[in-house]
């Protein structure tokens, strides 16, 4: 199983939608929408459960089981949380390294 | 807490079965083994509403005498383990915004027994996870308990000699041992749905 930066971002994207404050609209989502910091609307509890929803919806609909909060994605410089661009590609990266473990 | 679906775990297979109880073999130091676990109840039950974390394992050892791979072992299953299985059950938890998890402590950790060290501290971790997780989780309507038994007849305290445990239990305002209706009946306080403003807290038996 791999899945593209695209799919990934897809993905994200769909989740994203999940937990916008109310009134919020989704049209302008793009790779570059901060998921937190800057001008991201989500807050800390709302980031926790799209990371959680992503990492379900990776398993329900692909079968892929990770964790997206693992040491790598913790301990980097440039958090792979600040936008669903960086996510996507982190998420992409997991996911092929699940596949070639499993 | 009657008429509920429970699925439990063990390193090993279960020599007993029960209606309405679904055994599964997981060793919940091991992370890949609590996602799988967590995996299943979620494609199979689509929900989860209560978890009850007992697994733990002891030594009762003076601490001059006790090996570092002890150590890591108790710490590994009750700590870490302990740790995962809330985490995991939490994430399946708050997709309903609600929840109970009860976790298992220990008279040792206020009577600060000897020849306990390393399990008494380790159910001080779980105090803590406790009382932290309970603020961390509330935002997800899910609540966390701990309860603290007096000494149980169990495997884990048969090697334990009686006097130690009598000492003990004199030691105790209801100094009786204790039994698993004990434990169950505060476990069944905290999963009352009535219980939704208790969270972060550790009740002990026996009056510890």
């Amino acid at each position: 199983m791999k899945l593209s930066v695209q799919d990934c971002e897809g993905l994200i994207q769909e989740a994203y939608l999940l937990f916008l404050p109310q009134g919020s609209s989704g049209a302008s989502i793009s790779a570059d929408t901060r998921l937190f910091g800057g001008d991201s609307i989500l807050d800390s509890t709302a980031l926790v459960s799209l990371l959680i929803e992503i990492e379900q919806q990776l398993n329900d609909t692909h079968h892929v089981e990770i964790v997206i909060a693992d040491d790598r994605a913790m301990s980097q410089k440039r958090s792979p949380f600040r936008t669903i661009g960086s996510l996507a590609e982190y998420l992409a990266v997991l996911v092929a390294e699940k596949s070639e473990h499993s | 807490m009657r008429g509920c679906r429970v699925i439990g775990c063990s390193r090993g297979h279960a020599d007993w079965s029960a209606e309405g109880y679904e055994h599964v073999v997981a060793d919940v130091s091991r992370e890949k083994a609590v996602l799988d676990l967590l995996t299943h109840v979620r494609a199979k039950y689509g929900r989860l509403d209560y978890t009850v974390n007992n697994a733990g394992i002891a030594s009762m050892n003076h601490s001059l005498l006790v090996p570092a791979t002890t150590v890591d072992r108790i710490l590994s299953v009750n700590v870490r383990g302990t740790f995962l299985v809330c985490r995991e059950s939490a994430k399946l938890m708050q997709r309903r915004k609600w929840g109970r998890i009860v976790n298992i402590s220990t008279i040792a950790v206020p009577m600060r027994i000897e020849g306990e060290a390393l399990y008494a501290a380790s159910k001080g971790a779980v105090e803590t996870l406790t009382r932290v997780l309970a603020r961390e989780y509330a935002r997800f309507g899910i609540t966390v308990n701990a309860v603290g038994p007096s000494p149980v007849d169990t495997g884990m305290i048969r090697s334990v000699p009686k006097n130690r445990i009598d000492q003990l239990l004199r030691s105790l305002p209801i100094n009786r041992m204790g039994t698993p209706a004990d434990v169950c009946n505060v476990i069944d306080f905290f999963l009352r749905k009535e219980s939704d403003a208790v969270t972060g807290q550790v009740l002990y038996l026996g009056g510890a």
